[in-house]
């Protein structure tokens, strides 16, 4: 390179002061990684609004957004759509008889059923109502408090599904692919729009174990996974044991001023280091100690519920002080939306109801109702259910044939993947609306199809991104969540 | 600023490449033009012609030669093309989210004005051996200085890095300082220190004395176990090896012998051709030994799901597809996988082509669900690590044998033991029922009824007292529970089956004899465990389809596929090789453009931090341009020529003066190559995860150096595997003693929940292949480094060491503590910040003794309470800082 060709690529860089200031992580480096030929190639400018926070790959929002974060009440197990949320009386008429006799039963089904001799027909054994102005029909003997929502409520009654297994199926919803090995939708959001807060993880996800079935199906951690992102944007799971950020907090015998010195003194060395060789990863090394350090107060600063009144304590239920219940999780929710934490995800466990659904189901709507009501009242109240979106939903749907002998205590159902409910409410979606619909066996959508992909590219259009736009090159390919396949659901816009 | 485009596309399109791109130069096809194609264009236009809209392809000469008129260039359409403003004509078109740069679109017009010249992809085709460059000429006129030229001109890597940096007007930087050398050298070589005797090395001898120290250093650390244990390791995460089965459950296998076979493998130096052979195919190799079938293991590394209600036909599918997207990525660098469900989007691999591939591997009579120590085929063998006493192994493997063949018998005289149970059950159940009726008037006796009525029977003795009767009143109520039932499912039948193994006599004498055997057998320190293998079905081989959209359940059954590899990268006289192990033969034949070339590429970059091709796990044309190709063939035909001699090529690296430059960066080096592609300086970049703990361990003298073996389960938070497990029942059973102190490539690895010190250092999670290495710098990283247990419990080892050393000042005691973690004399200005620093945390803990106490409580390892606590608590205070020092973290 000569010398002119020099002092143009001199040109093209940052002052030195401004070099120095960029990690390969965090704020500027994507930038200059998409000058120089990193990976990131992210969406384009398209001049339609305004600017982002420096630190995520898209420079600029796709369209203006309507939700600045997302809680996502993840249901794993899979919920009874048709004990919860799609009513469906003529199972009630049709009790006993078997499925076979009023649909094709062209869908595969788990090798749990595939050889059973009958497939008599089980009608729920809960009452629906007519709920709000809307007159949304839900199950209010088990979700009294969810259904009081129904004015709320955008009410997907016509998801689908690829998976009929557990592991794929919510790998499925949490990736866009039912293998391992993608990012997660948390992760993928916090790619592209990089964090607002700079104290606290962008993208946290909470576990909880459902009380109606304590030994149940298990999670895993990939689920809140980067995958081929950098491990940067990988969801950090809060603890219910211990510290609640892994390695959080001080060892015994080292306290706050011991501490502060020690990060002094390693910051001195550091810098030192830095002078002597100009890497600018050591800065960023400094920098990541500092947020460390910060961590240590926000964390414990956030899970301390003493500046909770007492009003809004009882409105999330007895649990609400019990780490690592759901409704310490939903409570926790609330805390980190104020705070501007990104995507928050909750896990609520124990919802694969193959057998005695009676005995197990009320205990996982105990667990989840009112706590998740209060969770939204509390959104509503200060305002942030404005810019939140919520979606509450498990990975596929039940079905409408009994697994095993049909009992009226014992019965239960099996994994159904074509027909399934989820709800969400909030930031930019129809309020108090109803949207698809299922056959009267609750076995196939008769209107208005919904995908995981579309509900994948309905989420990221309402924070303000083009699932066609936002994509990372790994092994030569530009991935985006929604792989090829994902339409905007338009028809639940607000 | 039109030239500063250019320079902006000269490193997206060529990393850095010695073409400089001024308008006028030519432009170079494969390194500028090709990437812009591929990249922009071929998604529309590209090898996957049958989902395209347009019959216009990019991808061929020929195919381009219709948009390009060589006779008039100027006049080619694809010119008229790139520049229109026609929204209808341009392209890329603008609904397909791909736009040319104003640099790329003079690329092309300048490629298309200079005659067009094409040429095939580099990757495909075979690599010949270039002549290595005479720098001596060119360094001069650079004026390098003559020492410098000299040193540059007896590696011939050197001579190819010389020619590059002098051609782009950069100078090489100054040899590092030779402990700084032996340190970095140790590090990418064994993921350890240098062992304390050899970094007492003394930087003042002349260049050429500590070059050749250097050298014997290095040849020591190529002999040692840690090296075949870095090796292994780095392999594992290619081979997606992990302890558990990665769906659902998550359940436990134990392959681990085939790690040590890797260990074993890399220890002897086994000829790396010979290494791929007996991973591929080594269960069809003629005469195969136990290690040779144990080597195939490699290919039964992938997850298995064992959920309940999961299809087999669809997870068979899935394992298979993972042994061929594994193979192309770790041996060929292809992206195989895209073409699974149509065909390549970029590369010329056809979804045929894929599932011709999958016909290799699909012929091992695997179930495709249930448990990984379940899954056929697999062995029981000992680790090849281990020399297992004959006598002792062929008595365990004949009581294991004879359990095996009584198997089938034995659940038979379960069946009928089951049969005769449930006669007598049902005799008292009968005689209760009655009772219970005519008692209590109860219409309707359910299940527990039966069980309360069962109870009374016995309980009164009122039924014959025949052996069976006195069988079935021993059982457990649960038992018998069971057996009043009309039907047994699965579980009961399960429970049942448990208790029967201990009634029936043969089965006990022969579990007996198996017990005994295989206790004689750990108690002399050796192991056996059964692992997942490849095994070739007898018979015609199963058929292979090409299954559209790449659905298990969709197999388009009008045309059966023979096995084969992609065309492109065979040779035209070349036949196909039909079976798995011809199959390996052939990814190790000199036929083979690829093999060779993504082995030297990821051996560069476990030394370099990057490859000399970044993608590693790329060679298609998606992939990264190579920043120096024609070393990368020289080094690729010299591994070969070498007979695949895995030391020699990491020797020929590591005493490169490439290699051996200071890893400072200038200002002016930063600006112009911030990623150091030119190899103007020395590597710097953040160790891995394991490296971290395991070189803490090492400072520390903690460090527990067993070779091989099961997993061992070292410190982790409380409750990460019980929050997210199906069953409670599922712990986390931390090691003691030494064991707690092994290497961290023997950490278990659950798929499920990852190691979280591996995660957050960015470990892959194993689940399926991987060769590519992520580096992130974050706040989780320094939280590890500055609270977990395991790096508080060395700095306060490391400081006990130094301690009961007994040195004369403070001053010893700190160089001495950073000599052990650094591996390097202290500078200084560092002994002076951390001189004040071990006096206030003197004051501090003297002030807070109980605080000291708690310190040096944390650990199993108990402290040595001999020490004076608030020394031991300061010092090790001081040694923390140290493990947490960027210069500790880094290889540089």
């Amino acid at each position: 390179m000569n010398e002119n060709q020099l002092k143009t690529q001199a040109c093209l860089l940052p002052t030195r002061r401004h070099f120095f200031g960029q990690s390969a992580t965090g704020i500027g480096v994507a930038a200059l990684a998409s000058l120089l030929g990193g990976d990131a190639v992210a969406g384009v400018n398209d001049g339609s609004n305004g600017p982002l926070n420096a630190n995520g790959a898209l420079k600029e929002y796709h369209h203006p957004p309507k939700a600045k974060r997302v809680i996502y009440l993840f249901q794993s197990g899979a919920p009874s759509q048709i004990e919860l949320f799609d009513h469906k009386p003529a199972l009630q008429k049709n009790e006993g008889s078997d499925l076979r006799d009023f649909v094709d039963m062209k869908h595969r089904i788990t090798g749990m059923t595939a050889g059973q001799k009958s497939f008599p027909i089980a009608g729920t054994r809960y009452k629906f109502e007519s709920m709000g102005d809307s007159g949304i029909e839900l199950c209010n003997e088990l979700l009294p408090h969810i259904s009081g929502l129904a004015d709320d409520m955008c009410l997907i009654r016509s998801m689908h599904t690829e998976a009929i297994n557990h592991d794929p199926a919510i790998t499925f919803f949490q990736t866009g692919h039912q293998l391992a090995g993608r990012p997660s939708i948390g992760s993928w959001l916090h790619y592209g729009l990089g964090s607002m807060n700079d104290n606290l993880p962008t993208f946290i996800a909470m576990v909880s174990r459902g009380t109606g079935r304590p030994n149940c199906q298990p999670l895993y951690d990939r689920l809140w996974g980067s995958g081929f992102l950098p491990s940067t944007h990988a969801g950090v799971k809060l603890m219910s044991i211990g510290d609640p950020v892994l390695y959080l907090g001080n060892p015994t015998g080292i306290d706050a001023t011991a501490r502060r010195r020690m990060l002094d003194d390693l910051a001195k060395l550091n810098r030192k280091k830095l002078d002597e060789f100009g890497d600018p990863e050591i800065n960023t090394r400094i920098e990541q100690y500092e947020l460390a350090y910060r961590m240590q107060t926000s964390v414990p600063e956030l899970i301390d519920f003493s500046d909770e009144p007492q009003h809004v304590l009882d409105a999330y239920g007895p649990d609400v002080q019990k780490r690592g219940s759901y409704a310490y999780n939903c409570l926790l929710a609330r805390r980190l939306a104020e705070r501007d934490v990104r995507f928050i995800q909750l896990f609520h466990m124990g919802w694969d109801q193959h057998v005695t659904l009676p005995k197990q189901l009320p205990g996982q709507c105990r667990d989840t109702d009112q706590a998740t009501a209060a969770l939204m009242n509390d959104l509503k109240q200060r305002g942030l259910l404005e810019d939140t979106l919520v979606v509450w939903g498990g990975e596929f749907g039940r079905t409408s044939y009994c697994q095993g002998k049909l009992d009226a205590t014992t019965y239960g159902r099996d994994h159904h993947a074509k027909c399934f409910s989820l709800w969400l409410s909030g930031a930019g979606v129809k309020r108090g609306h109803v949207h698809g619909a299922t056959d009267d066996f609750c076995y196939d959508i008769t209107e208005d199809p919904v995908d995981v992909h579309d509900l994948h590219a309905t989420i990221l259009h309402l924070l303000g991104i083009d699932h066609e736009r936002l994509t990372y090159r790994f092994q030569g390919r530009y991935f985006r969540l929604t792989d090829v396949f994902g339409k905007v659901i338009r028809d639940i816009l607000s | 600023m039109r030239f500063a485009i250019f320079i902006i596309a000269f490193y997206v399109h060529c990393g850095f490449s010695s073409s400089v791109t001024w308008a006028e130069e030519p432009i170079d096809f494969g390194a500028q033009v090709r990437p812009i194609l591929s990249d922009r264009c071929f998604h529309c236009h590209g090898p996957d012609a049958k989902n395209q809209d347009s019959s216009f392809r990019m991808d061929s000469e020929e195919a381009l030669l219709e948009a390009i008129d060589r006779s008039d260039l100027a006049a080619s359409e694809m010119l008229m093309r790139i520049h229109s403003d026609d929204p209808d004509a341009v392209m890329p078109p603008p609904d397909s989210n791909r736009t040319l740069s104003a640099a790329e679109k003079t690329i092309l017009e300048q490629w298309i004005l200079q005659g067009a010249a094409y040429e095939k992809h580099w990757a495909f085709e075979c690599p010949k051996r270039p002549e290595v460059p005479q720098i001596d000429a060119v360094a001069t006129t650079a004026n390098w200085d003559r020492s410098t030229i000299e040193a540059w001109s007896s590696n011939p890597i050197d001579a190819f890095v010389a020619t590059k940096l002098v051609a782009n007007d950069l100078h090489p930087s100054p040899p590092a300082d030779m402990d700084v050398l032996l340190r970095r050298s140790s590090l990418t070589l064994t993921g350890l220190l240098p062992s304390a005797t050899t970094h007492q090395s003394d930087n003042s001898t002349s260049q050429s004395a500590q070059s050749t120290q250097l050298d014997i250093a290095i040849d020591a650390l190529l002999e040692s176990d840690a090296f075949a244990e870095r090796q292994t390791l780095l392999w594992l995460d290619a081979a997606r090896y992990a302890d558990t089965d990665g769906y659902q459950n998550d359940y436990e296998r134990h392959n681990w012998p085939w790690r040590d076979w890797v260990i074993a493998a890399y220890r002897d130096n086994m000829p790396f051709d010979q290494f791929i052979i007996e991973q591929i195919a080594g269960d069809m190799l003629p005469d195969a030994t136990d290690m040779q079938r144990l080597a195939s293991a490699f290919n039964r590394n992938h997850r298995q799901n064992a959920e309940s209600g999961a299809l087999a036909a669809e997870y068979r599918v899935e394992n298979v597809v993972d042994r061929v997207e594994t193979t192309a990525t770790v041996f060929l660098g292809l992206t195989m996988g895209c073409a699974r469900c149509h065909d390549h989007k970029y590369d010329p691999l056809s979804q045929k082509e894929f599932f011709r591939m999958y016909a290799y591997f699909n012929n091992i009579g695997e179930k495709g669900v249930g448990k990984g120590v379940d899954a056929n085929p697999s062995m029981k063998i000992t680790s090849p690590l281990q020399i297992v006493d004959d006598e002792r192994l062929a008595r365990l493997r004949q009581a294991d044998l004879a359990m095996e063949r009584d198997e089938a018998k034995f659940q038979q005289r379960f069946k009928t033991w089951i049969k005769r149970m449930q006669a007598v059950a049902r005799t008292n159940l009968k005689g209760a029922q009655s009772k219970a009726k005519s008692a209590a008037g109860v219409t309707e006796l359910g299940k527990a009824g039966a069980e309360a009525a069962t109870e009374v029977e016995i309980k009164e003795g009122k039924a014959d007292a025949d052996s069976d009767l006195e069988q079935y009143q021993k059982l457990k109520k649960q038992h018998r529970k069971f057996l009043a039932l009309p039907k047994l499912n699965d579980n009961q039948k399960k429970k049942l089956n448990a208790h029967f193994l201990t009634l029936d006599p043969l089965r006990r004498e022969l579990k007996a004899e198996l017990d005994s055997a295989l206790k004689d057998f750990r108690d002399h320190g050796d192991r056996w465990a059964q692992v997942m293998i490849m095994r070739e079905r007898d018979g015609n081989p199963e058929p292979a389809y090409l299954l559209q959209r790449g659905q298990y359940d969709q197999p388009d059954k009008s045309e059966a596929l023979s096995r084969g590899v992609p065309e492109v990268l065979l040779k035209e006289s070349q036949d196909q090789p039909t079976t798995r192990l011809e199959l390996a033969r052939w990814l190790v034949s000199r036929d083979n453009p690829l093999t060779a070339r993504v082995i030297v590429n990821r051996i560069w970059r476990d030394h370099f931090g990057t490859g000399l091709v970044k993608s590693t796990g790329d060679f298609g044309v998606q992939g990264e341009v190579p920043s120096h190709p024609e070393l990368l063939d020289w080094l690729a035909v010299e591994f070969v020529e070498s007979g695949w001699d895995l030391r020699a090529m990491h020797r020929l690296i590591l005493t490169s003066q490439t290699f051996r430059q200071s890893s400072k960066m200038s200002a002016e080096q930063h600006a112009v190559d911030p990623n150091n592609r030119m190899l103007a300086r020395g590597p710097r970049y953040r160790a891995d995860g394991f490296t971290i703990r395991d070189i803490a361990l090492q400072a520390s003298g903690l460090l527990n150096p067993e070779l091989g073996g099961p997993a061992v389960k070292p410190y982790q938070p409380k409750g990460l595997w019980e929050v997210v497990a199906a069953d409670k029942g599922t712990r986390y059973r931390t090691s003691t003693g030494d064991s707690l102190y092994r290497k961290s490539m023997y950490s278990y690895w659950k798929r499920a929940v990852n190691p979280p010190r591996q995660s957050i250092f960015d470990a892959g999670g194993r689940e399926s292949c991987s060769v590519d290495v992520r580096r992130t710098n974050t706040p989780l990283q320094a939280l590890v480094l500055m609270n977990d247990q395991t790096f508080i419990e060395a700095a306060r080892a490391l400081a006990e060491t130094t301690l009961r050393a007994n040195l004369a000042s403070d001053d010893q005691c700190i160089a001495d503590v950073y000599r052990r973690a650094i591996a390097r004399p202290i500078d200084e200005s560092t002994m002076s910040v951390l001189g004040e620093s071990l006096i206030y945390f003197r004051e501090h803990f003297s002030t807070q003794p109980s605080e000291a106490e708690k310190l040096l409580s944390v650990g199993e390892k108990r402290a040595d309470k001999t020490l004076d606590m608030v020394e031991y608590a300061a010092l090790t205070a001081v040694a923390h800082i140290v493990l947490n020092l960027d210069e500790f973290v880094t290889i540089e």
